[in-house]
């Protein structure tokens, strides 16, 4: 399970697990599952996408923002 | 009776004091409110920035970056440079609150032994840059909130200021002073150490969380964590603030809350003693009126 958490300026908009998250990083989509080796990314604008209980959300991303996955955590900043 | 007279006029001026600091009461607790709800909305997305950094600095290949203790033990000798940010606010009236500053400053000096002439002030607020101003440091910025810049701005021009002197080895350390916003109640300056960050225990990093894969575009690593690490300590300092304005106003509401009452209290007491005097003087009449229907007789 990857410890998903997501937020922007004004708030939380996300903190929970999942099986799978998808993110819009600078260079391309990026699927993480768990056991993902670490990285940070900056991400542009997009969706990010994550799976719980087999149905899939999706969260936009306006502006960009900083990713972050270490240790099956994944930290999430949007810009706007 | 002129003694009835001054205490009198005495009441009703405290009784326009008490209407002055009740307002100001007021005021302070709708402007809490909405600093309260910006410092709220806030701590979600600085606490993650927090956990994001306290990961990254366990990375062993990170550590070349200049925040990570360039300037350090250079010139033990001469003694170190130290840059303190200090948050203050730009009115008084609040209490204790930015004097809190002031004696935690004081504090800091002597506890680590700093020379005094060493000290370079980056400051926010109107109040503390009048003190230092007054007691002759080195103010390398200051600037005051009513300027009319946004807040995000003034914490982004604040860190550029301090960054650049870090960067160029004008000073070798940087310590911020600020109050803590701990409930509506209580506040407390504490001072933290901003750069150079931390080092942790070299034994938990080599091995188990040392790797990072940086989303490479051209050229591009030096200038991700040079932006990360940036906009790390502008995220710290606009959180900061935003606490300060938080407790600022809970700081000035409870100081109002306490000098309504002390009026009130006031009132009552002289309005005791304008009637005791009052009731002397009904007295003296009476008798004399006696004395008087006595004499006649």
């Amino acid at each position: 399970m990857l410890k998903l958490k997501i937020a922007d300026k004004k708030k939380l908009i996300f903190e929970g697990e999942t099986d799978f998250c998808e993110l819009p990083a600078q260079s391309g989509i990026e699927g993480v599952m768990p056991k993902h080796v670490n990285f940070i990314s900056y991400l542009a604008a997009g969706s990010i996408k994550y799976k719980i209980d087999g149905t899939i959300k999706e969260i936009e991303v306006l502006k960009g923002g900083l990713a972050e996955v270490s240790n099956d955590n994944v930290n999430i900043l949007l810009d706007s | 009776m002129p003694n009835l007279k001054s205490i009198k006029r005495k009441i009703s001026s405290i009784k326009n004091t008490r209407q002055i600091t009740k307002a100001m009461k007021m005021v302070a607790g709708s402007k809490f409110k909405k600093n309260q709800a910006a410092m709220n909305e806030y701590k979600a997305y600085a606490s993650i920035y927090d956990g994001i950094i306290g990961n990254i600095k366990n990375n062993s290949v990170l550590r070349l970056h200049p925040f990570y203790g360039k300037n350090d033990g250079k010139d033990s000798k001469t003694g170190k440079n130290i840059g303190i940010v200090i948050i203050s606010t730009d009115r008084g009236l609040c209490g204790s609150f930015n004097i809190n500053l002031f004696k935690i400053f004081n504090e800091e000096i002597k506890s680590k032994g700093l020379d005094e002439n060493k000290i370079k002030i980056y400051v926010l607020g109107k109040k503390a840059y009048d003190f230092f101003k007054k007691n002759n440091y080195d103010i390398a910025f200051g600037m005051l909130y009513s300027d009319g810049d946004s807040i995000l701005n003034i914490a982004g021009l604040l860190c550029d200021a301090f960054i650049k002197d870090f960067e160029n080895e004008r000073i070798d350390e940087v310590y911020i002073i600020s109050n803590l916003y701990i409930s509506t109640l209580q506040q407390r300056a504490y001072s933290e150490k901003l750069l150079p960050f931390e080092v942790p225990d070299d034994n938990i990093s080599s091995d188990r969380s040392g790797g990072y894969i940086i989303e490479e575009t051209a050229g591009y690593e030096n200038e991700i964590i040079d932006k990360i690490f940036n906009n790390y300590l502008r995220t710290k300092i606009y959180s900061k603030i935003l606490e300060s304005f938080a407790g600022e106003q809970a700081s000035r509401m409870n100081a109002m809350d306490n000098a309504t009452r002390n009026a009130g209290k006031l009132i009552n007491k002289l309005t005791a003693s304008y009637n005791k005097a009052r009731q002397t003087a009904v007295t003296l009449e009476i008798l004399d009126i006696i004395n008087g229907v006595n004499a006649v007789k």
